[in-house]
């Protein structure tokens, strides 16, 4: 069982990890940088997986778009899971495109019962075809739909139940998210299902004053750490890692991040034991 | 409230395409909905933009940010993506470059191109063993008139009309100023990987005529008559030498020629 703290493997760091092989519960992989014939990457992946435990997360998966299931690709998927052997499996609570053609984006889905309806009959055939549960992460959003009939977090507490699936908790896009269209973050975290989120992602964002850009550049503001305590505390321990896709910093200095993470959820389980037992 | 669901991703995806504003959106902050919507479209740019600047960085340093970008936009524009996978954008970019001459500051930038794709499929080819010289020591003298030999799925040959390699070599070292302007030259370039490296190298129409025939499956026999436009005299000595340089390189798959002859 994968639990901890962890980091996105990135290129940047192959060696370190090969080489120096730090300590870290697990990594988390971009299935598609591996959903390749072979090479380099696929080289690399096996001889680091030796050393550590991994989680897959994809970006391709597309589970809210109106075109039929990619069963090509979930093909692809599972045969990457045989290989990788990951504690589990993630993707984004999104659509990427539709009418066959890829815009390559994490893209908002309206909330309504017609998407609920949608997702759920989706996500229980990717699970029944994968064999296992899947995680869906929360997205940063900039713009909402006319047609919205519930909140984002009632839509996907309610998914969640429908199709029994696992959550990707991205504190980040949470933030990111309540900043944008103006709700109380506490209030997206009061409503997760705790049972059911098995991961946390935390990052930095540019701050552009009345909009926020999840942009996976910046060390995590101070904003989001306070977020990501509040959550630990209302969920437990919930293995969490930090994403980074641009302006990759040695791996010392995520290592380092990291640590503040690892203490900082530390302290919040510490006091919430010590207010259990004094109860 | 039917259908909602699939009249939003055809605005949305629209809206991105067309840089317009989807009649569905609303901003939800202080911040308007255009400025809000733009940033998707412009998301969506940019990392189509960085996958075909991973794709082709030796283009990218010939031509340079600016123009590089005009050809990306317009490639972009022409054709949507519709892989699953964006290590794959960007497939079609030597015939658009072809046709728009005017985004590319010299023609022999298409066989550059074309050059790129190769050595960038070649990167994550599929992995297969290599035959071993050792192997073809143990096949009898009369079965090597029907003995196919296979080409590593990591092979590709590319024709190329320009001499484009020295901008590939110009790119490697760390360049001073403009690299000098590509000879005109038809010729083959074949591109591989051995292990976990790319190669390439230009080879003579002989050469080049004979790994067709192993694109081809042709059998060793076929092989040899090929050579014989090249060496009449001597071609199965000319189709010998170029097998032993073959093996050296490593461009021949593993399993293959030996089995065959040993079920036979
Ligand atoms: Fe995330």
């Amino acid at each position: 069982m994968i639990q901890g703290f962890g980091l996105g493997l990135r290129t940047d760091h192959y060696t370190d990890f090969i080489e120096r092989k730090p300590r870290l519960d697990w990594l988390e992989i971009i299935s598609e940088n591996y959903m390749i014939p072979g090479g380099k990457p696929l080289h690399y992946l096996d001889r680091i997986r030796a050393d550590y435990p991994m989680v897959m997360h994809g970006v391709s998966m597309s589970i809210g778009s109106l075109d039929p299931l990619n069963f090509d690709y979930l093909r692809q998927l599972k045969a990457l899971a045989d290989r990788v052997e990951p504690g589990w499996i993630s993707d984004h609570l999104c659509w990427t495109g539709i009418d066959h053609t890829n815009l390559h984006d994490l893209l908002p889905l309206p909330y309504t019962e017609e998407a609920l309806h949608h997702l759920t009959g989706r996500i229980l055939r990717v699970q029944e075809f994968l064999g296992r549960r899947i995680l869906l992460e929360n997205v940063s959003t900039y713009v909402a739909c006319n047609d919205d009939e519930m909140s984002e977090w009632q839509f996907i507490r309610e998914l969640s139940a429908r199709a029994d699936c696992e959550l990707l908790l991205d504190v980040n896009n949470v933030y990111v998210s309540a900043r944008n269209h103006g709700f109380d973050a506490h209030e997206f975290i009061d409503a997760m299902p705790a049972g059911r989120v098995r991961q946390i992602h935390l990052a930095g964002h540019q701050d552009h004053g009345d909009c926020v850009i999840d942009t996976h550049d910046h060390p995590i503001r101070d904003e989001v750490f306070e977020l990501y305590a509040y959550a630990i505390e209302r969920l437990g321990p919930v293995a969490s890692m930090i994403e980074r896709d641009d302006r990759i910093p040695p791996l010392d200095e995520l290592l380092a991040e990291l640590d503040l993470v690892r203490k900082g959820a530390e302290q919040v389980l510490a006091r919430r034991s010590h207010a259990a037992v004094s109860a | 409230m039917n259908a909602s669901l699939a009249r939003w991703q055809r605005q949305f995806m629209q809206g991105i395409l067309t840089r317009g504003l989807p009649g569905m959106v609303r901003s939800g902050g202080a911040a308007s909905a255009q400025r809000r919507f733009d940033i998707y479209v412009n998301a969506y740019r940019t990392r189509l933009i960085d996958a075909l600047r991973a794709n082709y960085p030796v283009l990218h340093r010939a031509l340079g940010d600016d123009a590089f970008e005009s050809l990306a936009q317009a490639y972009i524009a022409a054709h949507p993506s519709s892989c699953t996978n964006i290590r794959w954008f960007g497939d079609q970019l030597d015939t658009f470059a072809g046709k728009h001459s005017d985004l590319v500051s010299h023609p022999a930038l298409v066989d550059l191109i074309r050059l790129e794709w190769a050595l960038r499929g070649a990167f994550d080819a599929p992995d297969r063993a290599l035959l071993d010289a050792a192997a073809l020591a143990g096949v009898a003298p009369t079965a090597w008139p029907d003995l196919i030999l296979e080409l590593h799925p990591c092979v590709r040959l590319v024709a190329l009309d320009w001499q484009v390699e020295t901008l590939w070599h110009a790119a490697q070292t760390e360049g001073q100023g403009e690299p000098e302007a590509p000879l005109p030259g038809f010729h083959h370039t074949l591109v591989w990987r051995r292990g976990l490296n790319s190669y390439f190298r230009s080879l003579e129409a002989s050469e080049a005529a004979l790994i067709k025939g192993l694109a081809a499956a042709e059998n060793f026999a076929q092989i040899c008559e090929r050579a014989v436009s090249y060496a009449a005299d001597s071609a199965t000595e000319l189709a010998v030498s170029f097998l032993q340089r073959w093996l050296e390189d490593g461009l021949l798959a593993g399993s293959g020629p030996v089995t065959r002859i040993n079920e036979q």
